[in-house]
């Protein structure tokens, strides 16, 4: 009995070395798809949860995009059994008035940025755009580590990619806008 | 698709080679629309990368702790045990051996989430002299049982103690007792060397440390409750 402690005591130990470094990572992706701070917590650890659950089944590999593959399954079975909430959605017609057509706007529009202002705009991404850029810009896996955790071909999630910053782009640009006419 | 987004997504996804990607560089001086494109995709992606943050203070330890509290127990290795014998062995293994099952399965999750957080209390140096609770580290947030917790450690008089509020009351465990009984809703129990006390004024609050839950209740009055 005293072994099968021990045992234990090396499967639970070898799983968070394995899992712990991963950590920030895992954030980002749980922050990029819940509504505050407090959800994407929650996320974090019924995720390593279920990931300790698993881990006896785990064979080695890419512990990250494993990890983030089940924090994307998590977040999935979350979303279906919670009451869904209205999206604001940014007026695009609109935006488009406010075309950033040199570096100048971009930099002004970039320095006065409020962080819950862009975590606003990405959750009024269409979902597969901004699934795409989670992965990729805001948890950095690649576009080839993303193609495989979404299961389609890695041009498609570079188009994804580079569609959604543009929405972003004009998405933020027109919030600066409308903060300064204010 | 149109033939300059291919050609833009291919550039900045690094998939042109050399030359192409050298003509692609040429042709961004010349045309305004793919220039505006290269230059959106970059303040895109430069606003989403700020929101790259370290993970919160403490969510390491949660993280730890949930993952200690999902552990299937060693108790439960004994009990496979236990239950091959005869019913009436059973029973008095379970009289005559104190502590043989230490940790109770019917306890509550969030009473035996403390339970297991008593048992590693981070260690600190008793101060001579030291009259009022002083904290040790950042409080925690974790979930047992679907209830959220919040945990603080405190040094108290030498001895380090749990303090952990909960959005519901602590139901009060099979074996323990009312504080007075017969009356009221303060509870004490222990378990092994973790005493538990429930205050009565404080239904959400369950406090543990390595000591009789009775001496533990005797310290009500200089306990931080929230």
């Amino acid at each position: 009995m005293a072994r099968d402690a021990a045992v234990g005591d090396d499967h639970h130990r070898a799983f968070l070395d394995a899992t712990l470094p991963h950590l920030d990572t895992l954030h980002r992706v749980a922050r990029g798809l819940t509504r505050d701070s407090a959800s994407a917590d929650d996320l974090v650890q019924e995720t390593y949860l279920r990931a300790f659950t698993g881990f006896g089944r785990y064979r080695g590999g890419n512990t990250r995009a494993w990890l983030v593959a089940i924090c994307l399954n998590t977040a999935r079975s979350q979303a279906r059994r919670a009451t869904r909430r209205p999206i604001e959605v940014f007026d695009l017609e609109a935006v488009a008035e406010h075309r950033g057509d040199d570096a100048d706007v971009a930099e002004q529009v970039l320095t006065a940025l409020d962080r819950e202002a862009v975590h606003d705009a990405l959750r009024s991404l269409p979902p597969e755009q901004r699934l795409c850029i989670i992965l990729t810009d805001l948890a950095g896996l690649t576009a080839a580590e993303t193609a495989e955790l979404l299961d389609c071909p890695r041009g498609t999630v570079l188009a994804r990619v580079h569609r959604g910053r543009r929405r972003l782009a004009r998405i933020l640009t027109a919030a600066g806008a409308n903060r300064d006419r204010a | 698709m149109t033939g300059h987004e291919g050609a833009l997504i291919a550039f900045l996804g690094g998939e042109l080679d050399a030359a192409e990607a050298a003509r692609f560089d040429a042709h961004l001086l010349d045309c305004d629309s793919c220039w505006q494109a290269v230059t959106e995709d970059r303040l895109g992606r430069v606003a989403v990368e700020r929101l790259r943050d370290t993970a919160p203070p403490g969510l390491t330890d949660r993280i730890r702790f949930a993952v200690e509290l999902a552990r299937p127990p060693a108790a439960r290795q004994r009990r496979a045990l236990v239950q091959l014998l005869a019913a009436v062995a059973v029973l008095a293994a379970l009289l005559l051996v104190p502590g043989l099952t230490h940790r109770h399965q019917t306890d509550p999750p969030t009473v035996a989430a403390v339970v297991q957080l008593a048992r590693y209390m981070p260690r600190s140096t008793e101060v001579p002299g030291e009259s009022k609770p002083v904290p040790l580290g950042a409080p925690l947030e974790l979930r047992a049982g679907g209830h959220r917790l919040s945990v603080q450690y405190y040094r108290v008089r030498g001895h380090e103690i749990v303090i952990a509020t909960s959005d519901r009351a602590f139901a009060m465990p099979v074996d323990g007792r009312n504080v007075t009984p017969g009356r009221g809703m303060a509870w004490l129990a222990q378990r092994g060397p973790i005493g538990l006390y429930c205050p009565e004024k404080a239904h959400t609050v369950l406090i543990a440390a390595a000591m009789p839950a009775a001496e533990l209740h005797g310290l009500d009055s200089q306990l931080p409750l929230p």
